[in-house]
C-alpha cells in the first residue's frame, strides 16, 4: 500500500537557557499508509506532539525530513501542507467570529474562494451538524460544539491526511464518542488517512489500523495491534485490588513459585489522594484508572494496594492466587483480567505503565 | 498572496471593530479627554481663560526710514502685546489717518492680548531661547531684522513682499501655552500680510485705471509711506489687530488651539495602544493556537505577518482619521461654526496620518519582537506608550528637547500643528516618523523571525 507520510530520522533538539540541550525526538521513522487510521501512542511528554509538529511543518526538525504525499515538508512545505488537515488538541478558533466566518477564514488560508469555498463550508457545517448555528459566534458555543467546529476547520480543503492531536482530552463521554465516530467516517466515507495521537490505550486500540508507540522521543514499536501484542506473547495480566491491605514480598514469591503459569507478581500502592488532586478532568482520570481504583476512590480510600500478576492462561491461575491471598489474610476487593493489549506491550517494552 | 493577506487583515479588523470596549478606548476616551481639557483651558469655544503667559520678545528689526521718520513695524508688533498705556512709548508707525478714524475696538472682547501675555523684552535672541529652556518663559518671539522691510509697500514694483519668519521658540514644558503664543503670532502676521496685500491690490488697481498715477506715486513715495502704514496700524479699525482678542476673524481660537494640541497628542497616544493591540494579537493568537493553525496551513510566514501588520496599520490609520474628523466636529459644535481645525492641506494631513500610523505600528512590532506573552507585553507596552506620551507632550508637560524628539507623538502633533497654522514645513517630521517606523519595524521583524518555533 502507498504511503501518505514517510518520516525519516526526525530529530528535535531544544536548547535551554543555560546552554544545555534536550533531545525531545531522537531519530523517529514513521510510515503512514493511505486510507488508514494510524495512532501515535505514548505517555505525556513522550514526544508525540513534537514529532507531529515537525511532520506538519509547524517546527523545523533539527535533522531528518518528512514527506507528505511525496512532498518534503522542508523543501516543498506549501505543497505538503495542502495535503494536510490539522485538528489541534486545543480549540484554535476565533471566538468573536461565527462558525461560518471561522470556516471561511481558514478556508481562504487553504486557497479556497468564491463558490468553492461556500460549497465546502456548507458541506463541513453539514458534516459537523452545526448548520443551524452557523451564524452564531463561537464564543456562545458549548465545549462539544467548539470541538466540532475545530474539527471542521481541519477538513475544509478535503485533505488526504488528517492529523488529530489528542482530540478527546477533557471532554464528556458523549462528545468523545462522537469524535471517535468521526474518525471512522473520515476513513470510511472520505477515504482520508488519519494520524491520531493519544495517551489513551483504549482509544488507540479501538481506532487504529496501525499503531506506533513512542517513549522518550523514540518509536519503540510500530505495527498492527496484532503484531504488537505478539511481542508480549499470550500472557494475561491479573489485577488484584486489595484496598489498604499490605502485601509482603513473601506472599508475592509464593504466588510466583506455587501457581502454574505465573511469570511475575508485583505489588504497588497507589496514592489516591495525589491522583484525585490532579487537574485532569474527572472523565479523563477515570479513563486512566482501572475500575477497582475508581471504586476505591469513590469509597473514600486514600491509598490502594494493587497486586499485578502476569500469567499464561490467567483465568486458570486465578482461583489459586485468590486462595493464597485469602489464606495470608489479604482481603481482595476486586479482580480484573486483562488479555494482551497495547498497555501490556508498553509495560513490557518500557517497564512502566502508560499511565505512570 | 494578496487574498490571504487581505483575509488576515480583514479578520483582525473585524474583531477589533466589533469589540465595544476597544471602540470605547480607541475613539470615545481620547475624544472626551481632549474636549474636557480644551474646555477647561480654552473656554467654551468663544472665551479664553489662560492669562499672563510669560513671553520674552527680542526685536531685531532695523526698521525703515521714510521722510526722515524711522518706522519700526517690529516695535509696532510688540505694542500689540503690551497694555495700551505703554503703546505711546513705542516708536511705532504714525498713521495720519488715525485722528479722523473711528475707533473700532471691541471693548467687549473677553480677553486682550496684553492680558493673555506677560511680555518681557530682551536684546539677545540666544539669551531669550536659554531663558525659555530654563523654564522662565513659555515662549520667545524673535523678530528678524528685515521685518519692517518685508511690510514696506513699494509702489514702484508693487510686487509680493519677501517672506519673513518670526521665530517662536516654544517651551516643551508648557506646550499648550507655547501653542497659544504661536497662534497669536501667526494671527498678527497674517493680519499684517492682509494689510500689505490690500494696499498693494489698491495701488495696482489705481495704476491700471490711470497709469499716470504711477509717476505721482513714485515722486510722493516718501510722503505716502506713513499712510501705507495705516494698513498695519494697531489703532486703526480698517485692519483690526488692536488689543485683539484671540477669537477674531480667521485666527484660531484658544479652544481650537488647545483642542488641536491635546486632541492630536491624545489621538496618537491611544492609537499607540491600538497598534500594540493589533500587533500583540500575534502573541495572543500564539497562545490560543490559531497562529499555529495558520502556520500549518499553506500560508507563508511572510503572508501571515504582512496580513497582521497591514490590518494593524489600517486600524491605526482609520482611528487617527476618525479622531481628526471627530475633533473637528467637536470644535465646530462648540464654537458654533464649521471650522477645520487641522487646516486645508488635506494631502499633508493624510501624509502625516500615514507616517504616524507607520511609526506606531513599528513600535508595536518592536514590542512583539522582544516579548513572548501578553502578560509580558501588556505592561511593557503601557510603559512605552506613557513614556512616549510624556516625552511628546500628550499630558501637558514634557521634558523638552532633545528628549521630546524621541517621541513620535511630538513629531506627529508638531506636524499637525504646523499644517493647522498653514505651514507646509513638515518634511523633517515625516522623515523622522518614517525613519522611526522603518527602524522599529526592522528590529521587531528580525527579533520575531528569530523565533523559529511558535
Amino acid at each position: 500500500m502507498e504511503n501518505i507520510v514517510e518520516a525519516r530520522g526526525l530529530v528535535k533538539i531544544y536548547k535551554r537557557r543555560d546552554g544545555t540541550t534536550v533531545e525531545a525526538v531522537k531519530g523517529v521513522n514513521l510510515d503512514i499508509r493511505k486510507g488508514e487510521i494510524f495512532s501515535l501512542l505514548g505517555p505525556n511528554g513522550a514526544g508525540k506532539t513534537t514529532t507531529i509538529s515537525m511532520i506538519s511543518g509547524l517546527i523545523p526538525p533539527t535533522s531528518g525530513d518528512a514527506k507528505i504525499g511525496g512532498y518534503s515538508i522542508i523543501n516543498s512545505p506549501i505543497q505538503a501542507k495542502k495535503l494536510l488537515g490539522v485538528i489541534p488538541q486545543e480549540i484554535a478558533l476565533y471566538p468573536k467570529l461565527t462558525a461560518r466566518q471561522n470556516l471561511e477564514f481558514f478556508g481562504r488560508m487553504y486557497g479556497l474562494g468564491g463558490s468553492v469555498l461556500r460549497k465546502q463550508v456548507d458541506e463541513v457545517l453539514e458534516f459537523i451538524d452545526l448548520k443551524d448555528r452557523q451564524n452564531d459566534r463561537v464564543e456562545t458555543f458549548s465545549g462539544g460544539m467548539k470541538r466540532r467546529v475545530n474539527i471542521g476547520v481541519g477538513l475544509l480543503h478535503k485533505p488526504q491526511l488528517v492529523y488529530m492531536d489528542e482530540p478527546t482530552v477533557g471532554i464528556d463521554p458523549q462528545s468523545r464518542r462522537r469524535i471517535l465516530d468521526t474518525v471512522f467516517r473520515l476513513r470510511d466515507e472520505y477515504n482520508m488517512s488519519v494520524l491520531y495521537t493519544t495517551h489513551l490505550m483504549e482509544e488507540a486500540q479501538e481506532l487504529s489500523d496501525r499503531v506506533a508507540i513512542i517513549d522518550h522521543g523514540t518509536i519503540i514499536a510500530q505495527g498492527t495491534q496484532g503484531e504488537l501484542t505478539q511481542q508480549v506473547g499470550e500472557e494475561d495480566r491479573l489485577l488484584f485490588h486489595v484496598g489498604e491491605a499490605v502485601v509482603d514480598e513473601a506472599l508475592l514469591k509464593r504466588i510466583e513459585q506455587n501457581v502454574e503459569g505465573v511469570t511475575s507478581a508485583t505489588y504497588t500502592v497507589l496514592n489516591l489522594k495525589e491522583l484525585t488532586a490532579s487537574d485532569a478532568p474527572q472523565t479523563d482520570l477515570i479513563d486512566k484508572l482501572s475500575t477497582g481504583t475508581v471504586a476505591a476512590i469513590r469509597a473514600g480510600h486514600t491509598t490502594e494496594g494493587l497486586v499485578t500478576v502476569v500469567a499464561r492462561r490467567g483465568r486458570k491461575a486465578l482461583p489459586h492466587i485468590i486462595n493464597l491471598m485469602d489464606s495470608n489474610g489479604v482481603q481482595i476487593q476486586s479482580v480484573e483480567v486483562r488479555e494482551p493489549d497495547l498497555e501490556a506491550v508498553f509495560l513490557k517494552l518500557t517497564g512502566r505503565a502508560l499511565r505512570d | 498572496m494578496m487574498k490571504k493577506i487581505l483575509a488576515i487583515a480583514w479578520k483582525d479588523n473585524y474583531q477589533i471593530f466589533t469589540d465595544r470596549s476597544l471602540l470605547l478606548l480607541m475613539f470615545i476616551t481620547p475624544l472626551v479627554i481632549s474636549t474636557i481639557v480644551a474646555l477647561v483651558f480654552g473656554g467654551d469655544g468663544g472665551a479664553a481663560s489662560l492669562s499672563n503667559i510669560p513671553v520674552v520678545v527680542v526685536n531685531q528689526d532695523v526698521g525703515i526710514v521714510e521722510q526722515e521718520q524711522r518706522i519700526n513695524y517690529g516695535q509696532q508688533f510688540i505694542s500689540l502685546l503690551m497694555p495700551p498705556q505703554n503703546s505711546d512709548d513705542m516708536a511705532a508707525v504714525a498713521c495720519p489717518l488715525l485722528e479722523d478714524a473711528t475707533q473700532n475696538q471691541d471693548t467687549t472682547s473677553p480677553i486682550a492680548l496684553y492680558e493673555l501675555i506677560d511680555l518681557t523684552q530682551l536684546d539677545d535672541p540666544q539669551a531669550a531661547r536659554d531663558a525659555v529652556d530654563n523654564g522662565d518663559y513659555a515662549a520667545a518671539i524673535i523678530i528678524p531684522s528685515e521685518f519692517s522691510q518685508a511690510f514696506r509697500v513699494d509702489p514702484i514694483t508693487i510686487s509680493a513682499q519677501p517672506t519673513i519668519q518670526v521665530e517662536v521658540y516654544g517651551s516643551q514644558g508648557v506646550p499648550i501655552s507655547a501653542s497659544v503664543v504661536r497662534a497669536v503670532v501667526d494671527s498678527i502676521i497674517n493680519t499684517n500680510k492682509t494689510g500689505s496685500i490690500a494696499i498693494n491690490t489698491a495701488l495696482t488697481t489705481l495704476i491700471q485705471l490711470n497709469p499716470a498715477v504711477l509717476s505721482q506715486l513714485q515722486t510722493a513715495d516718501d510722503t505716502l509711506q506713513p499712510i501705507y502704514a495705516c494698513g498695519f496700524s494697531p489703532d486703526l479699525g480698517i485692519v483690526t489687530i488692536n488689543q485683539q482678542p484671540i477669537i477674531s476673524g480667521d485666527a484660531r481660537s484658544l479652544f481650537e488651539v488647545i483642542l488641536l494640541s491635546v486632541g492630536a497628542s491624545q489621538a496618537v497616544f491611544f492609537a499607540l495602544f491600538s497598534a500594540q493591540f493589533g500587533v500583540l494579537n500575534i502573541i495572543e493568537e500564539r497562545r490560543a493556537g490559531t497562529l499555529q493553525r495558520l502556520f500549518v496551513s499553506p500560508t507563508t510566514r511572510f503572508e501571515i505577518l504582512t496580513g497582521k501588520l497591514f490590518g494593524t496599520f489600517g486600524t491605526v490609520v482609520f482611528q487617527l482619521s476618525i479622531m481628526l474628523l471627530a475633533l473637528t466636529l467637536v470644535s465646530s459644535l462648540l464654537t458654533g461654526t464649521l471650522t477645520n481645525i487641522w487646516g486645508t492641506n488635506i494631502i499633508g494631513i493624510i501624509t502625516v496620518v500615514l507616517a504616524l500610523s507607520f511609526a506606531a505600528t513599528g513600535i508595536a512590532m518592536l514590542l512583539a519582537g522582544f516579548t513572548t506573552t501578553p502578560e509580558q507585553a501588556g505592561p511593557i507596552g503601557g510603559v512605552i506608550n506613557i513614556v512616549l506620551a510624556m516625552l511628546g507632550g500628550a499630558f501637558g508637560v514634557t521634558f523638552g528637547p532633545p528628549l521630546s524628539y524621541l517621541s513620535l507623538i511630538y513629531w506627529g502633533t508638531n506636524a499637525l500643528d504646523k499644517l493647522s497654522a498653514g505651514s507646509t514645513d513638515i518634511l523633517l517630521n515625516l522623515i523622522i516618523l518614517l525613519g522611526q517606523g522603518v527602524l522599529f519595524f526592522g528590529i521587531g521583524l528580525i527579533l520575531f523571525n528569530r523565533r523559529a518555533e511558535v
